[in-house]
């Protein structure tokens, strides 16, 4: 790779790298408050301050982590339709049903022994 | 039907609606401005509220890194991609001259991952890349989402970026390794 190269890709890809990284900045808001409330839920009982940020803590490791084929486009694709946006949408996996596989993980990570330390401080 | 200023019943707009409305400009847009633009207006269609905050941060980066790019970390960065290429293109010659399968291939990985890893952090450290990133959220965001949004920056930049020098996978980073490889 020449320098020339690199800064080429550079330039191209930090900006989307941005605009990615702000939609993960609110998936993961969104995905720790889901979780939230599915534990409170389940425990029948408000968690403390430290329990949230110990939930939202794991959504944003499981958000940050998350494959960048999620964003998986073809470049030479141009929609024709709202039909043919509407299934990119559901291709771009950001639906709802990922939305629940991505809550799903981050109560199983919370329930990890590690990630209840904050019981203990 | 209205309830507390919410349209209720049929006349719900549905969040997928939502989406596609948003997206309807959209597509006329992406058919104009390529692949890049396809992209950022896709991640804005999946969280339609945040759509301008997310058009803000691709704006406020696409003008910014070059004058990031005057500064130190950038050419280290560089320079860690050159090498971890060089490296691989070696480790790959070896391999080959031996007629047996790419071992190191796991090590060197970590190793890359290590190093991209490091000379990014340092990169979006530095006071123009909080800027821009102001810039992006207006300073409508708290503390905890500019902290969460420099996390996601920092991980996401990282996982492109090595995938990139490692060959990429899916189609958006498999071009841009063909930019590398060819």
């Amino acid at each position: 790779m020449t320098g020339q190269e690199f800064d080429r890709y550079f330039n191209k890809v930090m900006p989307l790298v941005a605009a990615i990284a702000m939609t993960k900045t609110f998936l993961a808001e969104e995905i720790g408050k889901k979780a939230i409330t599915k534990i409170q839920e389940s425990n029948r009982r408000q968690l403390t301050k430290n329990e949230k940020k110990a939930v939202q803590t794991a959504a944003d490791a499981v958000v940050a982590n998350m494959n960048s084929d999620v964003f998986k486009l073809d470049p030479r694709w141009s929609p024709k339709s709202p039909e043919e946006v509407r299934e990119k949408l559901v291709e771009l996996k950001l639906d709802l049903e990922v939305k629940e596989k991505l809550t799903a993980e981050v109560i199983r990570i919370y329930k990890e022994p590690q990630a209840r330390l904050h019981d203990y401080r | 039907m209205t309830v507390g200023g919410k349209i209720k019943g049929k006349e719900r707009v549905s969040c997928m609606s939502r989406a596609v409305s948003m997206a309807k400009p959209l597509a006329t847009n992406m058919i104009r401005s390529g692949a890049v633009h396809t992209a950022v207006g896709l991640a804005a269609a999946a969280m339609p509220q945040y759509a301008p905050v997310i058009y803000g941060a691709y704006t406020a980066f696409q003008y910014g890194w070059t004058a990031v790019q005057a500064y130190r970390e950038y050419k280290q960065l560089r320079e860690e991609m050159s090498n971890a290429r060089a490296k691989r293109v070696e480790s790959e010659r070896v391999a080959l001259r031996e007629a047996t399968e790419l071992t190191a291939g796991k090590e060197l990985d970590a190793e890359l991952e290590a190093c991209v890893s490091t000379r990014v952090a340092i990169l979006l450290a530095r006071p123009e890349v909080e800027a821009m990133a102001n810039e992006a959220l207006r300073n409508k965001a708290d503390g905890e989402t500019k902290q969460r949004f420099a996390m996601m920056m920092q991980a996401t930049a990282t996982q492109f970026l090595v995938g990139a020098a490692q060959g990429g996978r899916g189609q958006l980073v498999d071009k841009a390794a063909e930019m590398f490889f060819r």
